[in-house]
């Protein structure tokens, strides 16, 4: 991927994805029914898990592509892992990340840090509060509060130790709790 | 309270939190990615590990179970057989049914056919006979459509569904079914059961499912049938009993798609389902990312592979113990017999049962999918085998082609060269269309006795090829449909600057080439795999730089002139669609989909039988909001 170059088929641009057909199937293919039926069944909630860590929707389409291309390298096995939706998400992350520490991506600002939402859903003080988190720490956040995972299925996904989650949730919610906006927010709903 | 609580200022900040999380996902933008879209993704990086000698090998873990239940009320007996030797073939049908009628059961069992292969090629391209048209979603379908697109393909012919595994009474399953593919309505399903697939006609509608977890009858394989639209059901218990591993909280059984096909009063389904060991309870946090194989005397946890993004299973791990960072025995393991036989990949392949108490099995081997055909003498399974069942570094995926004439009693009738896909019975030839075994591609085998087989030699392709799903061939109705659709790689992006020329493939997302605009001289460029080379690097504040072989900056390119350059240049380019048509297997029609419709077509990759002809849904236009349309054919 040429990092200076814009994505194709991103939501930000006038490109679209293009479907192509493969003539080239793998010579290994898998079950395709049931990785069909994984993938129609998970690939959104599973996008928008990354859609969230990262703050990047492109990032995060990227990533689940990614990932979901190594899953289906290998459906057999995959798919008889517990929890082979945590595996596709972690493998995305883990993709993600390793993204963003070889390039900078300049010039990608995340549409999420863009967003402003005139929704009254959005709450501007915790997305900021969010955005000081680094990506580790929003992804046991969100493994943990978004979808719901307990600690030692989130240290399972994740590949880290259920200590290491603890820590790294304690810090995430400590930044959260000690973030002006949150607090003074929250006060004031509260009191 | 929750940690969350405890953290925070409390439990509205816990909302609003949650809230927020909540919003942020919904709000995300990610693009439709069409599954084979990722199939092919796939293929590219594999193809670049052999390239760079990685000599890779798939470590295939294997615990998937396909399973097809055979129902009949007529035939009591329940014959297992021996699948270790083909066996002589059938005669060929007389001709083909349709999944969805009812024809008499034929009388006659298949007996050994003595013939020689004939074929029927060359083919010849003639005029299409059939007619097709284009029509937009009924717009009080959309929203059912948009929620069930995704899953048509897991359909029988009209049919499909979508099932939500939760535990009662929250658990949803829905099955919508549509008569043009235009309009669809929601199909009163059988309370509590998690329908896997499922087959509706006029007169009546056979649902496949499982009792969820929960249920009294958890686990249970549950036939349930209706003759008045879903009103009142009939639920036939197929005796399928999992067992009490199901529960017992390390081994996990999930089922998956189903297929149902009916012939007469008979009624045959196949259900795919896979185990799934929670290794991590086992093997401690952390194993399963890594992986695990199944050996005879227990259980081996991968190593993990440690690349710079973690341990991510990134590459296949390639065969030998160093690839085992431990191994756990089944007695350590506190596995029983009961248990190992579910992960064991010698999974139950073909039952019969008819409510007698001691249903017999039918194994094969590994089983990766199914697919079955109704026809005038029986039916037919194309079973994905992989034999023997395989350990680390093994993949030997190939099909087995079982004949049977009440549903009840199977026999291996032959061995199509591909590696899974569709069957059916065309012009008194078995057909069957799927992934090549040696090159991966999508081909079409023909076979007079089910033994010999042949690639059918197709009319010119011009350069397109056939869908990867085996949903993109159907074999129904004594016809064959294909849909071709052609590849249509992203343009290459050109920008230039002080003499300078850049070149980005795929769209200005693939490899880059710097050359002198006069010259032509290769100045550098960048590569997935190098990054920059030559005089070409990251700039300070710039997307990148060219410079002088004395490191004098000659042009800097920044984003905004990657952004420009590629969104006037690299437009969306329409995918081809074609669907190709025979009847005898000689003469072929292909029709042009594309023509029907005013807007680009993005992508179709299902081809549906209907009872007079096929559906193809698709997605057309640009923008964030593409639109659907079906395509309706009409044979003739």
């Amino acid at each position: 991927m040429d990092p200076t170059l814009p994505r194709a088929g991103t939501h930000d641009d006038v490109i679209q994805p293009i479907h192509v057909v493969v003539d080239d199937s793998p010579d290994d293919a898998p079950s395709t029914s049931s990785f069909e039926t994984f993938y129609a069944r998970h690939r959104d909630d599973i996008g928008r898990a990354l859609a969230i860590t990262l703050r990047d929707d492109e990032l995060a389409a990227d990533a689940l592509d990614e990932a979901m291309a190594r899953a289906y390298q290998r459906w057999d096995q995959v798919s008889r892992f517990t929890n082979p939706q945590g595996w596709v998400y972690r493998v995305g992350l883990n993709w993600a990340r390793s993204v963003i520490r070889k390039i900078t991506r300049p010039g990608r600002t995340p549409r999420a840090f863009e967003m402003v939402s005139a929704s009254p859903a959005f709450d501007a003080d915790v997305d900021r509060a969010l955005r000081q988190l680094s990506v580790d720490q929003r992804a046991v956040v969100v493994c943990r509060f978004y979808i719901g995972y307990s600690e030692a299925e989130t240290a399972g996904v994740l590949g880290i130790r259920p200590g290491t989650v603890k820590s790294r949730l304690s810090r995430a919610l400590e930044t959260l709790r000690s973030s002006t906006h949150i607090r003074n927010s929250a006060q004031e709903v509260t009191r | 309270m929750t940690d969350l609580d405890d953290h925070m200022a409390g439990p509205t900040s816990h909302r609003r939190l949650i809230s927020h999380l909540s919003h942020l996902a919904a709000d995300a933008q990610l693009r439709p990615t069409p599954v084979d879209f990722i199939a092919r993704r796939a293929a590219r990086r594999r193809r670049g590990r052999r390239t760079i000698g990685a000599g890779a090998a798939a470590a295939v873990v294997v615990a998937a179970i396909g399973t097809a239940v055979a129902l009949s009320s007529a035939n009591p007996s329940i014959v297992p057989q021996d699948t270790s030797t083909v066996e002589s073939g059938p005669t060929l049908p007389r001709s083909s049914t349709s999944e969805t009628s009812a024809p008499p059961p034929s009388i006659d069992g298949p007996q050994p056919s003595t013939s020689a292969p004939t074929s029927p090629s060359p083919t010849e391209l003639v005029p299409s006979a059939e007619t097709w048209q284009a029509s937009a979603i009924d717009p009080a379908s959309a929203q059912i459509v948009d929620r069930i697109f995704p899953n048509l393909g897991m359909g029988s012919g009209r049919l499909t569904w979508t099932t939500d595994e939760q535990s009662p009474p929250d658990f949803v399953s829905q099955v919508f079914t549509s008569d043009d593919g235009v309009v669809w309505g929601a199909v009163p399903t059988a309370p509590g059961l998690a329908v896997l697939g499922g087959l509706e006609s006029e007169e009546r509608i056979d649902l496949v499912g499982y009792a969820p977890i929960g249920d009294p009858d958890a686990g249970a394989i549950v036939l349930a049938t209706s003759t008045d639209q879903g009103v009142t059901w009939a639920r036939q218990d197929l005796g399928y009993d999992v067992g009490p591993a199901w529960t017992s909280g390390v081994i996990h059984l999930r089922f998956a798609a189903s297929q149902v096909v009916r012939r007469g009063d008979t009624v045959v389904a196949t259900i795919e389902a896979w185990s799934m060991l929670d290794i991590d309870a086992i093997a401690g946090a952390g194993a399963m990312q890594q992986g695990y194989v199944i050996e005879d005397d227990g259980l081996a946890v991968l190593a993990c592979e440690d690349d710079e993004a973690g341990c991510t299973m990134g590459a296949v791990p390639t065969v030998g113990d160093q690839q085992v960072d431990r191994r756990i025995s089944w007695a350590d393991a506190g596995l029983d017999e009961a248990e190992r036989a579910l992960l064991e990949p010698e999974p139950v392949v073909i039952r019969a049962e008819d409510g007698s108490s001691d249903p017999a099995f039918w194994t094969a081997g590994y089983v990766g999918g199914t697919r079955l055909a109704a026809t005038a003498e029986g039916f037919l399974a194309l079973v994905q085998t992989i034999e023997p069942a395989p350990r680390i570094g093994e993949l030997a995926p190939a099909s087995s082609l079982y004949f049977s004439s009440d549903g009840l009693t199977w026999r291996l009738i032959g061995r199509p060269p591909i590696q899974s896909g569709v069957v059916g019975v065309v012009a008194d030839h078995f057909v069957a269309s799927g992934p090549d075994l040696d090159t991966g591609s999508n081909i079409v085998v023909i076979s007079s006795d089910a033994e010999q087989w042949e690639e059918i030699s197709l009319p010119a392709t011009e350069g397109r090829t056939f869908t990867f799903s085996p949903y993109g061939a159907s074999v129904a109705h004594g016809r064959i449909a294909l849909l071709e659709v052609g590849d249509q790689p992203l343009q290459t992006v050109r920008m230039a600057k002080n003499g300078v020329v850049v070149e980005a493939e795929g769209g200005g997302f693939g490899d880059m080439v710097v050359f002198d605009e006069a010259s032509g001289e290769v100045l550098g460029g960048w590569t997935n795999d190098g990054g920059y080379s030559g005089n070409v690097r990251r700039g300070e504040g710039a997307s990148f730089v060219v410079t002088s072989d004395a490191g004098d900056v000659i042009a800097e390119f920044t984003i905004d002139d990657s952004n420009r350059a590629a969104q006037e240049q690299a437009q969306l380019q329409e995918a081809v669609l074609n669907v190709i048509v025979s009847d005898d297997l000689v003469h072929w029609s292909r029709t042009s989909l594309n023509s029907l419709t005013d807007e680009p077509l993005v992508w179709a990759e299902v081809i549906l039988a209907t009872t007079e002809g096929w559906m193809i849904p698709a997605q057309v236009g640009q923008g964030d909001a593409p639109d659907r349309r079906v395509f309706i054919g009409e044979a003739t």
